[in-house]
């Protein structure tokens, strides 16, 4: 039972970075097709990017999946990972969807760069977060630890 | 705080405690003497002992046996981990991850990580990994809420 319930929430938290990783994409890829006059979007090519957004998150999800403390040096690894691997996969989810034709490289190129760059900035947003939450903890800690010594 | 003894004539043994202020500490010194404190056996390759809660850094779960470890030794205890979780509660002791119940005095500090992970550093240098299911926790015990220990 326990497995199962781990299982939920690690589900639910690779689907809420899958939304948001999906949103950017479709959101981006839209709105390149209409810059460039074309109406419409495949199905086909939403579908790939659903499911690209997906499998982004769970590789995101499964480097840091162990509850195990980790080096300085694996961890940063794994944070380089965690931002460059997606790009990756876009770019080769896109080459073998054939996202865009070969006359509009530079359109491609403007794509492939944005979501590098949309990594880069969600892993930036979140390293903010955390280390907010750093600091409002490691204060609880001095705090208790002086309460401690005045008793 | 002051310690005075006093050695009595006849008649019981008796401990005058005198306080402004009831702190957890003060409540973990009473639970002592009146002898409801857990108390940890652990055993090694030297041999079986007793364990003060202060010296525990951490109960660690490793192929469904329980080790407290001290700063330099480890003891194989006879309970399960949540056994330890419950019966700990209110002496600072809080499960942290899964195969953790980590003593919060000694840690030093912590860091949010990615993965939704909190790596907490101990004082003897050793980091244990505070999964985010128990953050909530681990912020009540800091703020002094309920079983803060």
């Amino acid at each position: 039972m326990d497995r199962i319930r781990k299982y939920i929430r690690v589900e639910v938290e690779v689907e809420i970075f899958a939304c948001a990783h999906i949103t950017a994409m479709v959101f981006l890829y839209g709105l390149l097709q209409w810059l460039m006059y074309r109406g419409s979007v495949s199905f086909p090519v939403l579908l790939e990017q659903m499911v690209l957004g997906y499998v982004m998150s769970w590789v995101q999800k499964s480097l840091f999946l162990k509850e195990k403390p980790y080096t300085k040096r694996e961890y940063r690894v794994r944070e380089f990972l965690w931002c460059m691997l997606p790009g990756c996969l876009a770019v080769a989810a896109g080459s073998l969807g054939k996202w865009f034709p070969k006359t509009e490289w530079q359109v491609s190129i403007g794509f492939y760069g944005i979501l590098f760059a949309y990594f880069i900035l969600l892993w930036l947003f979140l390293k903010h977060v955390y280390q907010e939450e750093t600091e409002e903890i490691n204060q609880l800690l001095k705090q208790r630890r002086e309460e401690r010594k005045e008793q | 705080m002051k310690v005075t003894m006093e050695q009595a004539g006849a008649g019981e043994e008796e401990v005058v405690i005198r306080y402004h202020q009831l702190t957890p500490e003060l409540e973990r010194l009473l639970k002592f003497l009146r002898k409801d404190a857990p108390i940890i056996t652990g055993k090694n390759e030297h041999g079986q002992c007793r364990l003060l809660l202060k010296e525990i850094y951490y109960f660690e779960r490793v192929d469904d046996k329980i080790f407290a470890c001290t700063k330099e030794e480890e003891y194989q205890v006879s309970f399960p981990l949540k056994e330890a979780e419950e019966k700990l509660k209110g002496y600072g002791f809080f499960r942290c991850n899964k195969s953790f119940v980590v003593n919060i005095d000694r840690i030093v500090s912590v860091k949010s990580q990615l993965g939704n992970r909190i790596d907490a550093l101990l004082d003897n240098q050793e980091h244990v990994i505070i999964s985010r299911r128990y953050v909530k926790e681990f912020r009540n015990l800091l703020k002094g809420g309920k079983d803060c220990g």
